[in-house]
C-alpha cells in the first residue's frame, strides 16, 4: 500500500506530462470497466500503447476501475439495458447488429453498454480533471506541503525512504 | 498532438497484434467449442484449428460431438473440416462457409472422456433395446398358450350360457307356476260346479227360461277360462321349445367356446404373418434407431434463453433483428465421406449435401444428402436425404441397394442369411409424427439357417427353409416412430405356412380336444342341476292338462 501510495506521490511529483497522467487515468478508468469479452477492450488497449499515456498510473488505476466495475456492476447493466431496449435508438442498435465488426464488440451486451457510456462520457471531463488537479498540485500543493511540519516528520519516516528508493530507482 | 503519439507504443500494438495473429487459432478453438457446447447442450471438442491466411480458409481437425444419452461415446465425429470463411463470423462463433469438405465422419464412437454436460441424465443404450426386441421370437399359432389360462369359469362362454338357460327356466317356472295355479283354483272349480248343479236342478217354465240364460253366463266363463288355458299352453311350448335350444346350444358350447379361445389367442390364423414376425422386430429396431438419431438431431434447434438478473460481470445480450442472422453451422455445399458402421449399416460413404446447418429455421433452406455407399460386397448403393424442419418436421430417406452379396447375416434372434444377392429399395417418409413407406427387398441365389427353439420344435421348417433360394418381402410402414406398424408380406410366408400348418395341424386337433374336455367338465355339476330344473318345469305341462280337463268335464255337461 504505501508502495502504491508512494509510486503516485512521485509521479505528481515528477516532471511527468501531466495530459499523459490524465490519460492513464482515463484509460485505466475505461479498461477496467469494460469486461473480457468485448472487441472494445483491444481497441482501448491497442490506444493506450499508441498514445502516450503513463503505464505506471495505468495500472494503478486499472486495478482500482476493476473493483469499481464490479461493484458498480448493476448500475452499469441497468444503464446499458436502458439504452439497448431504447425505442429511439433500437434503429440504430439494429443497423449495427447487421456487422460482424460490431457482433465482435458485443455492443449488445448491457454491461459492455453500460462500461463504454461511462467510459465515454467520463473520458474528457476526467481527462480535464486529472490535468487540472496534477498542475495545481505541482503549482501550490506541492511546495505548501513541503512546508507542513508532518512532511517534514514522513521525510524521516519507512513511507520516505520507500520513497527515495523508487525516486533513484 | 505529436507529442501525444507513443512511437514505441505502436511497435507494442504490433507486437500485440502479432501475438493475437499467432494465438486466434486456440482462440477461435476455443470459441467454436464453446458455442457447440451452448448450442447443442453437449460437450463439443476439437483437436486443433488451422487458418490459412491467404485463402480465408478455415480446418478444422478431430471435430467430436458427444452424445447427450451416452457421454462416453461420441454422436459424431468427424477427422477434417476444410471450409473457406468470413474470419469475423467466424470469431463470433459461426461456420458459415459456401463450400466445405467434412472427411472421415463417423457416428456413435468411443470417447476417451466423458462428455456430460452439467445436468445431463443418462439414458439407456438405443441398441439394447433394439437387440431386446429382437430376440424374443413367437409364433402364436405355434405355441399353444397355457390352457389353465385360458379357461376360467367367470369368462367362459358356456358357463355364461349355462347360467342364462338357468335363470329363463327359474323365471318362467315362476310365471307358469302362478298362472296354471290361477287356472286351477279350486274355489273356483267348486263354483262352476255348485252354478252347474243349480241350473239342472230348476223346474218350472220360469225357472226352466232363467236355467238357459244361467247355463249361457256359465259357458261363457268356463270358454274364457279355456282361452286362458290355451294361450297358457301356446306360451309353454314355447318355452319349452326355447329352452330345447338352448340346451343343445349349450351341449355344442364347449367345442365353439375352444374355437373361439383359440381364435383369441392367435392361432387361428396364426401362422399366415410368418415373415412379420420374423422380420418385423429387425425393421422396427431401426425405425427406433431412426427415432433416437432424429431426437438428438431436433434438439439442436432448441433457442437459448437467458436469465433476467444476470450474473455479475456477464451482462445481458438484448436481441435485436437481424437481417443475417447465422446459425451456428451452416455449409451452404459440402462433399462429405466417412463411414456408417457406427449407426449399425456396414457402409462407408462419400457424397455431397446442402445446406448442412443446426438451424433452418434460420437459413430457410432443407438439407438434403445424397450419398453413394460404398461396401465392397455391394454392387452399388446410395442413399438420398432430405430433412426439412423449417415448419414441420419432415424427413424423408430414398435408398437403392443393389447387387449386396450378403454373408452371414443375422436377420432375427432365430434367423440368419448365410448368402444372398440382395437388392432392395426403400422408401421412407416421416412428416411429423406420421410415418410412411416401402421397403422392397429381393434376394436371390439364398442360404438360410434358422436357430432357437421354434425351428428345433419344427425342424421340417428348417428343412424347409433351406430349400428356399429366393426371397422377396415388402414391408409397409404405417403409424408413427413411437408406434410403427410393420406390414411384411413375403414369399416366405408361403413357404413357412405350409410347413407350420402341416405341423401344427395333428397338436392343435388334441390341444383342442382337451379345451374342449376341460369346459365340459367344468360345466359338468351344473348340467346335471339344470337336467332337474328342465323336467320340473316340463311337468307344469301336466297341471296345465290337469285345469283343462276340470273345465272340459263341466263344460261337457251343459
Amino acid at each position: 500500500m504505501l508502495t502504491i501510495l508512494a509510486k503516485l506521490l512521485k509521479l505528481l511529483n515528477s516532471d511527468q506530462n501531466p495530459s499523459h497522467l490524465a490519460l492513464a487515468v482515463c484509460f485505466g478508468l475505461a479498461i477496467g470497466l469494460m469486461p473480457g469479452f468485448s472487441a472494445f477492450l483491444v481497441i482501448w488497449v491497442i490506444l493506450l500503447c499508441v498514445l502516450k499515456a503513463n503505464l505506471t498510473l495505468f495500472f494503478l488505476v486499472w486495478g482500482i476501475f476493476e473493483g469499481v466495475a464490479y461493484v458498480f456492476d448493476p448500475m452499469l447493466h441497468q444503464l446499458g439495458y436502458q439504452l439497448l431496449t431504447s425505442e429511439g435508438l433500437n434503429a440504430l442498435w439494429a443497423d449495427m447488429i447487421q456487422s460482424s465488426f460490431w457482433k465482435l464488440t458485443a455492443f449488445n451486451n448491457s454491461l459492455v453498454m453500460g462500461a463504454l457510456i461511462v467510459s465515454l462520457v467520463l473520458f474528457v471531463p476526467v481527462y480535464l480533471l486529472v490535468l487540472w488537479l496534477v498542475k495545481s498540485y505541482r503549482d501550490k500543493i506541492q511546495t505548501f506541503i513541503e512546508k507542513w511540519k508532518i512532511t517534514q516528520m514522513l521525510k524521516g519516516s519507512k513511507f520516505y525512504r520507500v520513497y527515495q528508493s523508487l525516486a533513484g530507482a | 498532438m505529436k507529442g501525444m503519439i507513443r512511437w514505441s507504443g505502436i511497435g507494442v500494438a504490433a507486437v500485440i497484434l502479432v501475438l493475437a495473429f499467432f494465438l486466434l487459432e486456440p482462440l477461435l478453438k476455443l470459441v467454436i467449442e464453446q458455442a457447440g457446447t451452448r448450442a447443442l447442450s453437449t460437450k463439443v471438442s476439437l483437436k486443433s484449428v488451422d487458418i490459412g491466411w491467404s485463402d480465408s480458409a478455415l480446418s478444422l481437425h478431430g471435430l467430436e460431438i458427444a452424445d447427450k444419452d451416452q457421454p462416453m461415446r461420441n454422436a459424431l465425429e468427424v477427422d477434417q473440416i476444410a471450409l473457406q470463411i468470413n474470419a469475423l463470423d467466424a470469431l463470433s462463433g459461426h461456420l458459415v462457409s459456401e463450400q466445405a469438405r467434412l472427411n472421415g465422419i463417423q457416428f456413435n464412437t468411443p470417447r476417451s472422456s466423458s462428455g456430460a454436460v452439467d445436468h445431463m441424465v443418462t439414458l439407456g443404450n438405443v441398441d439394447e433395446k433394439v437387440s431386446s426386441a429382437a430376440s424374443d421370437l413367437s409364433l402364436p399359432g405355434l405355441d399353444l398358450p397355457d390352457m389353465d389360462q385360458l379357461v376360467s369359469k367367470e369368462n367362459s362362454l358356456t358357463y355364461q350360457r349355462y347360467v342364462a338357460l338357468r335363470e329363463y327356466i327359474d323365471a318362467n317356472k315362476v310365471s307358469f307356476k302362478q298362472r296354471v295355479e290361477a287356472l286351477k283354483d279350486e274355489k273356483k272349480i267348486e263354483e262352476y260346479k255348485a252354478r252347474f248343479k243349480e241350473i239342472k236342478e230348476s223346474k218350472g217354465f220360469m225357472g226352466k227360461l232363467q236355467a238357459v240364460s244361467k247355463a249361457k253366463e256359465l259357458k261363457k266363463d268356463i270358454d274364457k277360462d279355456l282361452k286362458e288355458i290355451k294361450r297358457l299352453r301356446r306360451d309353454f311350448d314355447l318355452t319349452v321349445k326355447e329352452i330345447q335350444r338352448r340346451a343343445e346350444q349349450l351341449k355344442d358350447s364347449p367345442k365353439e367356446e375352444a374355437d373361439h379361445l383359440l381364435a383369441k389367442v392367435g392361432v387361428e390364423g396364426g401362422t399366415q404373418k410368418v415373415a412379420e414376425v420374423l422380420f418385423g422386430p429387425e425393421v422396427k429396431g431401426y425405425l427406433q434407431q431412426l427415432k433416437s438419431f432424429m431426437q438428438k438431431g431436433s434438439d439442436a434447434v432448441e433457442t437459448e434463453t437467458q436469465p433476467q438478473t444476470p450474473e455479475r460481470g456477464k451482462g445481458l445480450f438484448v436481441q435485436f433483428s437481424e437481417e443475417r442472422k447465422l446459425p451456428l453451422v451452416w455449409f451452404k455445399f459440402a462433399q462429405v465421406s466417412g463411414d456408417l458402421h457406427g449407426l449399425g449399416v456396414p457402409f462407408k460413404f462419400s457424397g455431397e449435401a446442402t445446406h448442412l446447418t443446426d438451424q433452418q429455421k434460420l437459413t430457410q433452406q432443407p438439407t438434403a444428402v445424397t450419398l453413394d455407399l460404398i461396401n465392397e460386397k455391394v454392387k452399388s448403393a446410395n442413399l438420398g436425404i432430405v430433412l426439412d424442419n423449417r415448419k414441420t418436421q419432415t424427413l424423408s430417406i430414398d435408398s437403392t441397394i443393389t447387387g449386396y452379396q450378403v454373408d452371414e447375416m443375422p436377420v432375427s434372434g432365430d434367423f440368419t442369411l448365410n448368402k444372398g444377392l440382395a437388392d432392395l429399395v426403400a422408401k421412407l417418409k416421416l412428416k411429423d409424427e406420421a410415418l410412411s413407406g416401402t421397403l422392397d427387398l429381393a434376394i436371390q441365389q439364398v442360404s438360410l439357417t434358422s436357430t432357437g427353439s421354434l425351428f428345433e420344435k419344427y425342424p421340417s421348417a428348417k428343412e424347409a427353409l433351406a430349400t428356399v433360394d429366393a426371397i422377396d418381402a415388402k414391408a409397409t410402414l404405417s403409424g408413427s416412430l413411437d408406434t410403427p406398424g410393420v406390414a411384411i408380406t413375403s414369399n416366405l410366408d408361403r413357404v413357412l405356412n405350409k410347413v407350420f400348418d402341416k405341423a401344427i395341424e395333428g397338436q392343435l386337433a388334441s390341444y383342442k380336444s382337451e379345451l374342449t374336455q376341460r369346459l365340459e367338465t367344468m360345466l359338468d355339476e351344473e348340467m346335471k342341476g339344470l337336467k332337474g330344473a328342465k323336467s320340473d318345469y316340463l311337468s307344469l305341462s301336466d297341471d296345465i292338462s290337469g285345469a283343462e280337463g276340470a273345465l272340459d268335464k263341466i263344460l261337457g255337461g251343459l
